[in-house]
């Protein structure tokens, strides 16, 4: 330390308090945060060392490098880029680090402290920066330096909108907890602010995870009266947040063993909840706490007092608990059917702000014309066919029937209305609150344009499907060409609309085809029981498509056959096998042989399948092409020894399908009806995974520029990451690309951060039903209880198996891991977990139904399937001996 | 047609002067006089009346007049000329009655030839502004074509009037019109970039036969630039299309293009510049995407071997293409089933059209 240059100004050991000893400095001088923690440590709580770089060293550092007068009148950008170019002169510099030694130099966090955070009305989270894991005197110098000019970012610029200057800035510099277990915990309930119910939350890891929605959690409820956990859900944690290198967080596998059992015991729980109490004592007011676990010692965070009001409904809607996002009368409003069972099996599972908004723009914009390709001629109002609760997507199923009575096969409303059905419902006193279609003139016209357009696609059924492949083909290679990074707003903006129209287009020339598979399947049944009675019975799902023309299917043997050439080249096997999966395709393309074979065997493949990923409809899930590590893990999981593709092909094609032996016995014309039946469902289904791709496809070029807007937002400080994406409103996006104005006109911060509270409510809540008549109460909603070890499900694909089980939560991180004739046990699927089909010896799903393109697929590669038995994964544990009867549709823990 | 012939023909058709201009002949006995009399009323006459027509017309004096007979008075109030100047500008009305294609009463001026009235019809806009370019540009290298060679001078772009040009090349925009109706796909959304896009007319053109097309639109004259935003934004389009100055040899953008067009300005590059700029164009372009260049050809047709005269006295640009040899460019450049219409049996207007190849399935 330079403690003898007499020129030097005054050290600042002032301007470095230590939080929770005596010392002098107003709270105004700490920033929101520090004084908290301030307070928290006085208070006795379990907070980790921490000191504070007060706002005065900041003015100070400001003053005498003579930054003020540089940044006074400069732009945002300037001046950020001005204080990160600046060394902090050496008295400062001396004192910080001096607080830093007499700390021990531990692995810090450092944070910034905002003087007007948390100012009452305003929730100032997320606005300035945070470094974690900092380590070394220089590494900390930096942080702070990062952590002062974040106060220009646009981010807080966009918080303070009105009120002029930025102010000051205060740092708190915190003992880094690497905390085994973390959470948040709730002193009152969030879901209707039910009494006595204090809510945890808790991962593996750091609590980051949690917060960037990337990592699954256990879900507790704790009584603040006897502290007795009164309600538990343990999901299956695959992955955690944690300090991969010094200074360097991601993700990263949990143990095997820790993955089933819950992160808190009950008496850690119990612990928990008395610290939580104690801090809502202090406080006087109900508290929002961060902890962290590290070697059975909590340790508090943060902790705020809840302002956010319990977010009421999802935006728009009247009546929380009504999907409708719109004012509708009181008996359509108690009396719709709501599902979103297998909706486009796009829609399943919670969505993001972003994925919701992007929904509702198809529901503003194509869903009607979808309706419409279905020879539906009143395609009546928008707003009605689709609604949200608690960030689920359901499709409004009466009066999807409604409408669809105008169609002659579907005038019975109980052919659309069953399918769309989970047990849980009873239909016995549902009367459509929408009544049936007119009858008349009214509906000799809607005939009429059935008929007529009916016509026209069975005549151009082939031709049609053709063009989209095409249409898709030409899309792709244009797009792979663009280096989005270097378009104007402009031309991003026209690369946006081009692709809305074609994903319009796309989804309304596959809705025909998905819709159409599903009739020709209803007909089958239908006569199949007429006909063949007992013989004919599940007939339909015998039945097997031409397996090398199903699109899913082929994926998978295309996997294998880029396995098998990367086996071929063991120098590029090994680059897959031993590079961490993010490097890989870095790799791959610096490397000569690399090069060769990503370019003669990825690319083709990607063309071919990259725009999978999983739930499609939902923006944020990056596809195969914008992250191959499934690919990758496919590859890994394919190269091993042990098994070949003539393993899973065989089991397909030794297949017996009896079908033709059973139709033998029909009377003639009656045998053609059923075979021409079984024709035109083969090939819709075979049309239909054929558009889909196409259809996928253009939501894969919406994803880019949307990631695109994104990343400038990141650049501009608006976003902190990347994972931000996910709380936009996709209409602002478009509103952005068509201004031209700052990123902040647009994005308003206060809106980015609502959207993030009321995802991660959402996050909390039980997962509401599949189906339901009405109105949903979240607050009555009973946690499904497990019922024993049996489990009653659809057969979705016949054979009985026993195997170990393996619970996926997670495809990506789980695909190498899984062993071939093992019992896949997860929520739900959809065509990008058709790799590991074809190696699964069973499939048993939480959610699905008949003709969820899972099932299908499943019966494709004759793997016993059972879907939609609800509780599987909470049931079911890795490791577990299970019996799954595809059909009977039930399955059985043998062995625990 | 030698000037004997011309001399004959005119006698047939004016009888009376010509009987005069004899007579006058034989009474001055000069060998050179009566050539140089019988140029004066049927060669020189049609020039004078093409430059008086063709001003009049730009001017909108024909238009004027056509509305109603003017005194030079308020004729010369409405082109904005100065009172002092009035008698001036009486004199050059005068010269168009001289030459019979404006009359006069009670001080006042009409319209009186066919021509003039023909020409101040909007339709025949196009004809006016043809007629002008000829003055303008065909004219005078025609004239100083020797002198310009002796004196190593060449025209440039300057010399060249952009609104005259864009005026007289709607002689040629039903045919391009055709062109682009031809080539343009309206089923899907089509990324447009046009080449030379002078007032921008076939961008508007494109974009309303298909509603989902949205372009960029560049010229290399920043004034004509400038002018075709402003009309880019009278028409409404300015959501859809993007007008900037630039140029197609150094135009930073990504390969976005389903269609790039280049009309009636290919000879704006010279012949050994055309491969790379059309490899250019070829590299902006999407796998499959499509290149539509439609020019005027060369064919013996003696107003465009005039344009194509000036074109060689420029010292930009180069000679009008011969078809098949365009073709070939095309095909140097990296085309793909390249293809040379003619968009009217018989006439020198060709539509070229190539791909870029696909991505091998």
């Amino acid at each position: 330390m330079n403690t003898t240059d007499p020129t030097a100004p005054a050290r600042h050991p002032e301007h470095v308090v230590v939080l929770g000893a005596p010392h002098r400095a107003a709270p105004s001088a700490l920033g929101g945060k520090a004084a908290r923690l301030d307070e928290m440590l006085r208070a006795g709580l379990p907070v980790p060392p921490a000191f504070c770089l007060t706002t005065e060293m900041f003015d100070g550092f400001l003053r005498d490098t003579g930054l003020a007068e540089k940044v006074r009148d400069a732009d945002a950008r300037t001046a950020r880029e001005a204080v990160l170019a600046t060394e902090i002169p050496q008295p400062v510099a001396d004192a910080v680090v001096a607080a830093y030694a007499e700390m021990g130099r531990p692995r810090v966090a450092v944070r910034s402290s905002a003087v007007r955070e948390d100012s009452g009305t305003q929730s100032f989270a997320g606005q300035h920066d945070t470094v974690l894991d900092v380590c070394g005197d220089d590494g900390l110098l930096d942080a702070v330096r990062h952590c002062w000019a974040s106060l220009w970012s646009d981010r807080a610029a966009a918080y303070r909108a009105g009120d002029g200057t930025p102010g000051s800035i205060a740092v708190v510099v915190q003992e880094m907890v690497h905390a085994d277990v973390s959470g948040v915990l709730f002193t009152v309930d969030p879901v209707g602010g039910r009494a006595h119910r204090i809510v945890v939350e808790a991962c593996q890891g750091l609590g980051e995870g949690l917060v960037s929605g990337r990592v699954s959690s256990d879900f507790f409820v704790v009584d603040d009266r006897s502290l007795e956990v009164t309600e538990e859900r343990v999901r299956y944690k695959v992955t955690k947040c944690a300090p991969l290198e010094p200074g360097r967080i991601g993700l990263t596998k949990v143990d095997a063993a820790a993955r089933d059992v819950p992160c808190l015991s009950r008496g850690q729980l119990g612990e928990l909840a008395g610290i939580a109490v104690r801090v809502r004592d202090h406080y006087g007011c109900e508290q929002d706490v961060e902890w962290a676990l590290r070697d059975g010692a909590f340790h508090l965070l943060q902790t705020r007092p809840i302002t956010t009001a319990r977010p009421a409904a999802d935006g728009a809607a009247g009546t929380a608990g009504s999907p409708y996002v719109t004012e509708q009368p009181e008996e359509i409003r108690t009396g719709t059917l709501w599902s979103r069972m297998d909706i486009g099996e796009i829609f399943v599972g919670l969505m993001t702000p972003l994925g919701l908004s992007f929904a509702r723009h198809y529901q503003q914009h194509v869903h009607r014309d979808c309706a419409a390709a279905l020879g539906v001629r009143d395609t009546g109002d928008a707003d009605r066919h689709m609604g949200y609760l608690q960030g689920h997507v359901y499709l409004n199923i009466s009066y999807g029937a409604h409408l669809l009575g105008q169609c002659p096969p579907t005038r019975d409303q109980r052919r659309f209305t069953g399918r769309f059905v989970s047990e849980e419902v009873d239909l016995t006193r549902y009367r459509n609150p929408f009544g049936t279609f007119p009858a008349g003139l009214e509906g000799t016209r809607s005939t009429v344009f059935w008929l007529r357009h009916t016509a026209r696609e069975v005549a151009d059924l082939k031709a049609r499907a053709q063009r989209m492949v095409r249409s898709r083909l030409y899309e792709f290679d244009r797009a792979r060409r663009l280096d989005p990074t270097r378009m104007s707003r402009r031309e991003l903006r026209a690369e946006l609309d081009r692709y809305l129209g074609c994903f319009h287009d796309a989804h309304v020339g596959y809705m025909p085809y998905y819709i159409n598979a599903f009739g020709f399947y209803g007909v089958l049944t239908e006569l199949c029981a007429k006909w063949l009675g007992d013989e004919g019975h599940n007939l339909q799902n015998r039945i097997k498509t031409d397996m090398s023309s199903l699109r899913t299917v082929e994926s998978a043997k295309e996997i294998w056959a880029v396995a098998q050439a990367a086996k071929d080249a063991p120098h590029v096997l090994r680059i897959i096998n031993d590079e961490p999966l993010e490097r890989i395709e870095r790799a791959l393309r610096d490397d000569a042989e690399g090069r060769e074979f990503w370019d003669r065997h990825m690319e083709p493949f990607l063309r071919a399948n990259g725009t999978r990923g999983h739930q499609e409809m939902e923006l944020t899930h990056p596809r195969w092409i914008d992250d191959p590590s499934y690919v990758f893990q496919m590859i890994r999981r394919y190269s091993a020894d042990g098994f070949s593709i003539e393993d899973i092909l065989r089991r397909s094609s030794g297949y017996h399908d009896t079908s033709g032996q059973v139709l033998q016995r029909l009377p003639l014309p009656k045998r053609k009806a059923l075979e021409t039946v079984i024709g035109l469902y083969r090939l819709c289904s075979e049309l239909r995974e054929t558009t889909r791709m196409s259809m996928i496809t253009t939501i894969w070029l919406i994803r880019n520029v949307v990631y695109e807007v994104g990343r400038r937002l990141v650049q501009a400080g608006v976003l902190h990451s990347l994972d931000e994406v996910a709380y936009l409103d996709f209409e602002d996006v478009r509103r952005y690309l068509a201004s031209a104005g700052g990123e902040t006109e647009v994005f308003d911060r206060g809106r980015i951060d609502t959207a993030r509270r009321l995802h991660d409510h959402h996050r909390r809540l039980p997962e509401p039903p599949l189906a339901f008549i009405g109105e949903y109460d979240v607050t009555a909603a009973v946690p499904p209880v497990a019922a024993g070890a049996r489990l009653t499900g659809l057969g979705a694909s016949p054979g009985r198996v026993v195997g170990r089980a393996r619970v996926v939560e997670d495809l990506v991180w789980q695909a190498d891991e899984f062993q071939p004739g093992e019992i896949l046990v997860t929520r739900y699927t959809d065509a990008s977990w058709t790799p590991l089909f074809a190696i699964a010896g069973g499939v048993v799903t939480d959610v699905g139904s008949m003709l969820s393109h899972s099932s299908i697929v499943a019966r494709e590669f004759n793997v016993p399937s059972v879907v939609n038995t609800r509780h599987a994964t909470q049931v079911v544990n890795t490791g577990d001996l299970v019996v799954v009867d595809g059909a009977a549709g039930t399955v059985e823990v043998a062995e625990g | 047609m030698d000037l004997l012939s011309l001399a004959k023909n005119v006698t047939r058709r004016t009888g009376k002067p010509v009987t005069d201009l004899l007579t006058a002949t034989r009474i001055l006995g000069t060998p050179r006089m009566p050539l140089l009399l019988a140029l004066s009323k049927g060669f020189v006459e049609p020039v004078y009346r093409a430059a008086f027509l063709s001003s009049a017309a730009g001017s909108g004096i024909l238009r004027r007049l056509a509305e109603r007979p003017c005194d030079p008075g308020s004729l010369a109030e409405a082109l904005q000329i100065g009172e002092r100047d009035t008698p001036r500008l009486r004199t050059w009305l005068e010269m168009g009655v001289t030459l019979g294609d404006l009359g006069r009463s009670d001080g006042r001026y009409r319209l009186r030839s066919r021509a003039a009235k023909a020409l101040a019809q909007t339709r025949y806009d196009t004809v006016a502004a043809a007629l002008e370019e000829v003055l303008r540009f065909h004219v005078p290298v025609l004239l100083d074509g020797p002198r310009m060679l002796r004196e190593g001078r060449r025209l440039s772009l300057a010399d060249q009037d952009g609104t005259v040009i864009a005026r007289s090349s709607r002689v040629v925009r039903p045919l391009v019109e055709r062109a682009v109706a031809r080539t343009l796909d309206t089923s899907r959304a089509v990324r447009l970039l046009e080449v030379g896009c002078g007032s921008g007319v076939h961008v508007r053109y494109a974009a309303r036969l298909n509603p989902r097309l949205s372009a960029l639109a560049v010229d290399l004259q920043p004034d004509v630039a400038d002018q075709a935003a402003r009309n880019v934004a009278e028409w409404g389009l300015t959501d859809r299309v993007e007008v900037r100055q630039g140029d197609l040899r150094t135009l930073d953008v990504q390969p976005q293009f389903d269609l790039v067009t280049l009309h009636n300005n290919i000879y704006y590059f010279p012949h050994d510049e055309r491969v790379s700029a059309l490899r250019r164009a070829r590299a902006l372009l999407a796998p499959g995407g499509m290149l539509l260049l439609t020019t005027s050809c060369r064919s013996g047709n003696s107003g465009l071997e005039a344009l194509n005269l000036w074109f060689e006295y420029a010292d930009f640009g180069g000679p009008l293409p011969h078809p098949d040899e365009l073709a070939r460019q095309l095909e140097t450049a990296g085309f793909r089933d390249v293809r040379a219409d003619r968009l009217l049996p018989g006439a020198p207007f060709h539509a070229f059209t190539g791909t870029r190849a696909g991505v091998p399935a």
